[in-house]
C-alpha cells in the first residue's frame, strides 16, 4: 500500500510538472513574441525564410541554405510548396507569424495581390547584376519582383532519332533544318506515329509514337493550360498591342483554332489513349528519356531531370535539343518561348533586418562560387545575372537552342500566360473542357468558352475593388 | 464482447459453416489485396506500375511462363523505390514527428481530459454545467469552421512546433474526450472517493489513487480512438505546423506529390508501404484494445 | 468533498480549458465574426455584413452554382455511402456471428482498412482505380461519376469494418432465449431477420447510420488526394469545395468563412436530429 501510494503521489507530481510546463510554456511563449521582436531589433542580425517555387530545386536550396549558414550563422530557411499549391502555401505561410521573407510572384496580377508585401527592389545589388532589366515584375512605380532566372520551352525533340529518321526513304523530310512550320511538323509527326515499327526496324530504337502522351492531370495539364495556351494569348495581346506580359481584361480568342490544330496533333500522334490522359498514371519525361517518343513538350528544366543517371533514362545530352511550338501564325520568325514565372520578391512586411538578411542571402547566392554551382550546375538554371560567367554558364542545351535561335534573329515568344488571372482557377476550366473535348464527351466550342469567358469572369474577380 | 456470448453464437452455428469459411477467406485475401498491390508494385520500376500493376513483372502471366519470368527481372529494382522515397520525404523525420505528436497528444488528452472531466462531474457550478456543454457543442463542429482562425492563432502563439501542436490537438480534441470520461464517471459511486478523502487524501491523490485506475476502460478507448484521429489526421497538421520543419507521414505522402512533373509512383508505393507498415504492426500487437475501444467509442460517441 | 475538490480547478481544469479555449473557443467564434468580413489574414479584416454569404451564390452578378452543386453532389454521395456501407457490414456482421471458422482472423482483415488514414489510403486506390479503369479508356476522374463512385468504394473499404464491429456486438447482445423462442414458434430465418434480429438492432442502426453519415458529409483526405475535385470543380465535396475557397483564391477567405459556417449548422442539424432519434428511441423502450 505504501508503495502504491508513492508511487500514486510521483505520478501526482508529475502531471502537475508537466501542467505547470503547458502552463507556463504558454506565458513564456506569448512573452517570448515581444522579447523576441525585440531582440532581433537591437541584434540586427535577421533570418531568412525562402518560400520555393520550383520542387525540382528543393534540395539543391536546402544544401545551399544550411551552407550559408554554416557560413555566416544567419538562419536561413526553405521551403517548398507541393502539388502546384504555391499560392495555397503562399496564403498559408504569409498567415503565419513567421511569414515568407523571400518569395515567389508570378505576373504582374500576383504582383497586385501581392503588392501590400512587396519591398521595392530597384535600389538593389540584386538590380544592378540584372543583365536584361526587363526581366523584372513592375507594380505600382516599384520593381517588386527580380527574375531569378529564365527558362525557355518549346518541343524538345530526340535529336537522334529524328536526324535518323529524315535519313530514311521516304522520310517527309530530309534534315531537321526544314521543320520550319506547323504544317512540316504535323506531317513528320503524323508520318512517325504511323511509321513506328519501321522506323524501329531501320534504327534500332524502342519508338511507341511521335508525340509524348498529353496529360491532362492535375500534374501535367499547366503544360497546355498554361504553356500552349501561352501562344493564342501572346499573339493576340500581340495584334491588340497591349503589355505582352500583363495583358488585357477580356480577349477574343482570335487564335484557338491554331491552338486546337496543334493539341490534336499531340493527340493523334501519340499511343496514349486520348480518354485517360488525365489519369495521373502517364510519364510523358519517361517516355521521351526512355527513347519511346520523339516530341516532348516542354521546357528547359526538363533537362537535368532528363539527364541525371539517377533516373535511369537512356536519353543523353547530345540526344537532346529544343524547337519552337510551330503554331502556324508568324512560324518563320517565331523562336522558343523565353520569360519566366519566378521572380523573387522580399517580404515588406518583414522586419527591416530580415529583409537586409533576405535580401544578403540572395546576393550572396548570385554571386558566391557555391551559389553559383548549385544554382547552374545543381539546379540547372539560367539565371539572368551578370555573375554568372565561365564556368557558371549554362551548360542546358536546350537554353544553348534558345540563345542560337536568338542569334539567328528569330524573336522569342513572351510567356503572355504570366497575365492569366486567378490562374488556378482559370486553367481549371480550361483543362476540364480540354478534357471533354478529347474524350469525345464534349466539343471545342466549350473549351472556347472556358478560356474567352473564363478569362474575363476570373479578371472581373481578380481585379475587383471592394 | 463477453465469452459467453460467442458461445451462444457458436451453438448457433451453421450446418454448412465450412463454405462459409471458404467464401469468407477469399473475400478477405480479396479484401485486403489493394495493399499487397502496393506492396508488389513498390519492388517494381515506375515505367511498369501501371503498365501491368497486377503483375510482379513487365508481362503478365497469360503471356506465357518464360516471357513473365523475363518480365520480372526487367521490373525487379530492388530497394530502389524504398531509397528514393524515403529520401525524397524524409521519411523517418517524418516518422519520429508523427509518432511525437500522437503519444504527446494521447498522453496529455487522457490525463487532462479525464481530470477535467471528473471535476466537471463533481463539482455542481454553472460554470462546470456550461464546459459540459460546450464540450458536447464542440463534437459537432467541423474542423473546416475553424480551420482558418485556429492555424493563425496557433501560429500567433508559437504553437507550430510537434509541442505546440499537441496543445491544439488537446484543445480541439478535448470535446469528445470529456464527454466520454464525464460518461464514466457519472458511473462511479461516490463513497470510495469520499472514503480516500475521510483517509486524508487531497482530491489530486484522491484522483490519481482512487479514480484514474478505475477509470481504464475509458482511458484505454479515449486513447485508441484520439491516437486514430492524430496519427491519420491531415488538414490540421498541415495548416498548423511549420511544414518546411516538421511534416508527418500523411503529409509527406501528399507532398510527393511534385508540381512540375508527375508523380514519382515508385517512391509513392515504396512511401505507402512504409505508411501501412507501423499501422499493421500496431494493430497486431494491440488489436483487442483498439476493436473494444472502437466499440465502445462508437456506442458513446 | 465538492468543496474541498473546487479549490483544484487550476490543476484539474485549467489545463484543459486553455488549451480549449485556443483550440476551440477563440477559433470558432471569430470564424462566425469572420464570416461577415473580408480579410486576408485575421487581423486586416473589413467588415462587409452579409457580402461574403451572397458571394456564395451570386458572383459577377450571376448565379454560381458550384456551391449547390458541391451540396447535392455531398447529399448523394452521403446516403449512397450511408446505403452501401450499412447493407454490407450488417450482412457481414450476421455472417460473421454464425461462429464459423476463421471469425476472428475475418474480423480483423476486415477492420484492418479502417486504421489507414485517408491520404495513404486514397493513393493506394488511386494506383488501383486508374491503372484498372485504364482498360475501359477511362479514369478516376473522367467524368464526376467515375469520380464518385471511387470514393464510394475507398469510403466503404474504410468504413465497412467499422462498423462490423460495431453490428456484430449489436447481434451478440440479443439475448439467445428471443432467437430460440422464434425458432420454435416456427419463423423461418427471413421473419426471424424482420421480426427479431432488426427490431433489436434498432438502436445499433441508428448509431452506425449516423456516424456514416457525418463521416460522409464530412469527408475531406480522401477527396483530396483522390480526385482533387477534378474534372474541373465537378467531384468537390463540402469541405473541400471550402478549402479550395479559402485558400485557393486570393481574397475569398471571408467566403470560404462563410461557406464554412453553412457547412456547421448542416453537421450541427444531423447531429441534433441524430440526438433526438436516439433519445425518442430510449424512451420508447
Amino acid at each position: 500500500m505504501k508503495k502504491k501510494l508513492v508511487s500514486v503521489l510521483l505520478a501526482a507530481t508529475m502531471v502537475a510538472g508537466v501542467l505547470a510546463g503547458c502552463g507556463g510554456s504558454d506565458a513564456e511563449e506569448s512573452s517570448g513574441t515581444q522579447s523576441g521582436a525585440a531582440a532581433s531589433s537591437s541584434s540586427g542580425s535577421g533570418s531568412v525564410y525562402l518560400l520555393n517555387f520550383k520542387p525540382e530545386t528543393d534540395e539543391a536550396w536546402q544544401e545551399l541554405a544550411s551552407t550559408y549558414t554554416d557560413q555566416t550563422g544567419v538562419d536561413v530557411t526553405v521551403l517548398t510548396a507541393a502539388g502546384g499549391q504555391y499560392n495555397t502555401s503562399l496564403q498559408a505561410e504569409m498567415a503565419k507569424s513567421k511569414m515568407p521573407t523571400i518569395f515567389n510572384v508570378g505576373n504582374t496580377t500576383a504582383a497586385q495581390t501581392w503588392n501590400d508585401y512587396t519591398y521595392d527592389l530597384s535600389e538593389t545589388d540584386l538590380y544592378n547584376h540584372l543583365t536584361d532589366k526587363s526581366l523584372v515584375v513592375n507594380y505600382d512605380n516599384k520593381v517588386a519582383a527580380i527574375a531569378n532566372c529564365y527558362e525557355c520551352y518549346g518541343i524538345i525533340y530526340n535529336k537522334t532519332i529524328l536526324e535518323g529518321y529524315c535519313g530514311m526513304d521516304g522520310a517527309v523530310v530530309s534534315s531537321v533544318d526544314e521543320i520550319n512550320s506547323f504544317d512540316k511538323l504535323k506531317a513528320v509527326a503524323d508520318d512517325i506515329n504511323g511509321r513506328v515499327d519501321e522506323i524501329n526496324d531501320a534504327l534500332g530504337t524502342n519508338l511507341t509514337e511521335a508525340f509524348a502522351s498529353a496529360g491532362l492531370d492535375d500534374n501535367s495539364s499547366w503544360r497546355f493550360s498554361g504553356h500552349l495556351a501561352n501562344m493564342p494569348l501572346y499573339y493576340e495581346f500581340k495584334d491588340d498591342g497591349c503589355d505582352l506580359i500583363a495583358g488585357e481584361a477580356t480577349i477574343d480568342g482570335t487564335y484557338l483554332d491554331q491552338f486546337k490544330n496543334v493539341w490534336d496533333m499531340y493527340v493523334s500522334d501519340s499511343a496514349a489513349d486520348p480518354k485517360t490522359l488525365n489519369s495521373g498514371a502517364l510519364s510523358s519525361e519517361a517516355e521521351l528519356g526512355m527513347g519511346e517518343a520523339v516530341f516532348y513538350q516542354n521546357g528547359d528544366w526538363e533537362f537535368s531531370e532528363l539527364t541525371n543517371p539517377d533516373n535511369g533514362y537512356t536519353v543523353t545530352a547530345d540526344d537532346l535539343s529544343m524547337m519552337p511550338i510551330y503554331f502556324g501564325v508568324d512560324d518563320a520568325n517565331q523562336g522558343l518561348c523565353v520569360g519566366t514565372e519566378n521572380y523573387w520578391a522580399i517580404n515588406a512586411k518583414a522586419s527591416q533586418e530580415d529583409i537586409d538578411a533576405s535580401l544578403e542571402f540572395l546576393n550572396w547566392a548570385i554571386s558566391s562560387d557555391e551559389g553559383r554551382d548549385a544554382i547552374t550546375n545543381k539546379m540547372g538554371l539560367t539565371a539572368p545575372f551578370d555573375t554568372f560567367t565561365g564556368d557558371y554558364e549554362t551548360k542546358n542545351a536546350f537554353a544553348q537552342a534558345a540563345n542560337k535561335l536568338m542569334t539567328d534573329g528569330k524573336t522569342s515568344v513572351a510567356w503572355s500566360f504570366n497575365a492569366t488571372p486567378n490562374v488556378d482557377d482559370w486553367r481549371k476550366g480550361v483543362v476540364s473542357a480540354l478534357t471533354a473535348y478529347t474524350a469525345g464527351d464534349g466539343d471545342w466550342d466549350a473549351v472556347k468558352t472556358a478560356f474567352v469567358d473564363g478569362w474575363a469572369e476570373q479578371w472581373t474577380l481578380a481585379h475587383e475593388e471592394d | 464482447m463477453a465469452k459467453n456470448k460467442e458461445n451462444v453464437s457458436t451453438v448457433r452455428a451453421a450446418k454448412h459453416g465450412w463454405i462459409l469459411t471458404v467464401i469468407f477467406a477469399i473475400v478477405s485475401i480479396l479484401w485486403i489485396s489493394p495493399i499487397f498491390v502496393v506492396l508488389m508494385n513498390s519492388f517494381k520500376r515506375k515505367a511498369y506500375i501501371f503498365t501491368y500493376p497486377f503483375s510482379p513483372g513487365a508481362a503478365n502471366l497469360s503471356e506465357g511462363w518464360d516471357k513473365f519470368v523475363a518480365g520480372i527481372e526487367k521490373a525487379f529494382c530492388g530497394w530502389l523505390n524504398y531509397s528514393n522515397g524515403l529520401k525524397k520525404t524524409d521519411f523517418w523525420s517524418c516518422f519520429g514527428n508523427s509518432l511525437f505528436i500522437t503519444v504527446g497528444s494521447v498522453l496529455l488528452i487522457v490525463v487532462c481530459c479525464s481530470m477535467c472531466a471528473w471535476y466537471i462531474t463533481r463539482v455542481h457550478t454553472k460554470v462546470t454545467k456550461a464546459i459540459y456543454v460546450l464540450c458536447l457543442f464542440s463534437m459537432i463542429v467541423p474542423f473546416q469552421m475553424v480551420m482558418f482562425t485556429l492555424s493563425k492563432f496557433a501560429n500567433i502563439l508559437h504553437l507550430s512546433n510537434p509541442i505546440g501542436i499537441i496543445i491544439v490537438y488537446l484543445g480541439f480534441g478535448a470535446g469528445l474526450a470529456v464527454f466520454m470520461f464525464t460518461g464514466f464517471v457519472k458511473g462511479i459511486s461516490l463513497e470510495i472517493e469520499e472514503a480516500a478523502m475521510i483517509d486524508g487524501c487531497t482530491p489530486l491523490q484522491t484522483y490519481f489513487r482512487v479514480v484514474f485506475p478505475i477509470l481504464k476502460p475509458t482511458t484505454v478507448t479515449v486513447a485508441i480512438l484520439e491516437a486514430m484521429w492524430v496519427w491519420n489526421d491531415y488538414l490540421l497538421p498541415s495548416l498548423v505546423l511549420n511544414i518546411n520543419k516538421y511534416k508527418t507521414i500523411p503529409i509527406a505522402v501528399q507532398f510527393l506529390k511534385q508540381s512540375h512533373g508527375q508523380i514519382d509512383w515508385g517512391a509513392m508505393m515504396a512511401v505507402l508501404v512504409m505508411a501501412i507498415l507501423p499501422i499493421v504492426i500496431f494493430y497486431i500487437i494491440c488489436q483487442k484494445y483498439i476493436i473494444e475501444g472502437v466499440l465502445a467509442g462508437a456506442v458513446k460517441g | 468533498m465538492e468543496k474541498a475538490i473546487k479549490k483544484y480547478f487550476p490543476i484539474f481544469l485549467l489545463p484543459t480549458m486553455i488549451a480549449f479555449t485556443i483550440g476551440f473557443i477563440v477559433p470558432f467564434v471569430y470564424g462566425v465574426f469572420l464570416s461577415f468580413c473580408k480579410f486576408t489574414t485575421v487581423t486586416d479584416w473589413k467588415w462587409r455584413g452579409l457580402q461574403n454569404y451572397t458571394k456564395i451564390f451570386f458572383v459577377n452578378g450571376k448565379l454560381d452554382t458550384t456551391f449547390l452543386h458541391s451540396l447535392w453532389y455531398t447529399a448523394l454521395f452521403t446516403i449512397v455511402c450511408v446505403l452501401i456501407i450499412n447493407v454490407l457490414s450488417f450482412a457481414i456482421a450476421m455472417l460473421l456471428t454464425k461462429g464459423i471458422k476463421g471469425t476472428n482472423l475475418f474480423r480483423t482483415v476486415f477492420f484492418l482498412p479502417n486504421l489507414i488514414g485517408g491520404i495513404v489510403l486514397s493513393y493506394i486506390w488511386l494506383m488501383i482505380f486508374n491503372s484498372v479503369l485504364a482498360n475501359m479508356s477511362k479514369t478516376i476522374v473522367s467524368s464526376q461519376w467515375t469520380a464518385f463512385w471511387g470514393m464510394v468504394v475507398v469510403v466503404c473499404w474504410q468504413q465497412i469494418g467499422y462498423m462490423m464491429i460495431i453490428y456484430i456486438a449489436g447481434i451478440q447482445n440479443i439475448p439467445g432465449e428471443l432467437i430460440e423462442a422464434a425458432k420454435i414458434d416456427g419463423a423461418n430465418s427471413l421473419q426471424l431477420l424482420r421480426h427479431v434480429t432488426l427490431p433489436m438492432l434498432m438502436p445499433t442502426i441508428t448509431i452506425c447510420t449516423f456516424l456514416t453519415l457525418t463521416n460522409g458529409f464530412k469527408l475531406f483526405d480522401q477527396n483530396l488526394a483522390l480526385t482533387g475535385g477534378n474534372p474541373g470543380q465537378m467531384s468537390e465535396l463540402l469541405a473541400l469545395n471550402i478549402y479550395n475557397t479559402m485558400y485557393g483564391t486570393t481574397g475569398w477567405q471571408g467566403v470560404g468563412q462563410a461557406k464554412a459556417v453553412i457547412f456547421f449548422i448542416l453537421v450541427a442539424l444531423i447531429s441534433l436530429l441524430q440526438n433526438k432519434l436516439t433519445t425518442s428511441k430510449e424512451v420508447e423502450s
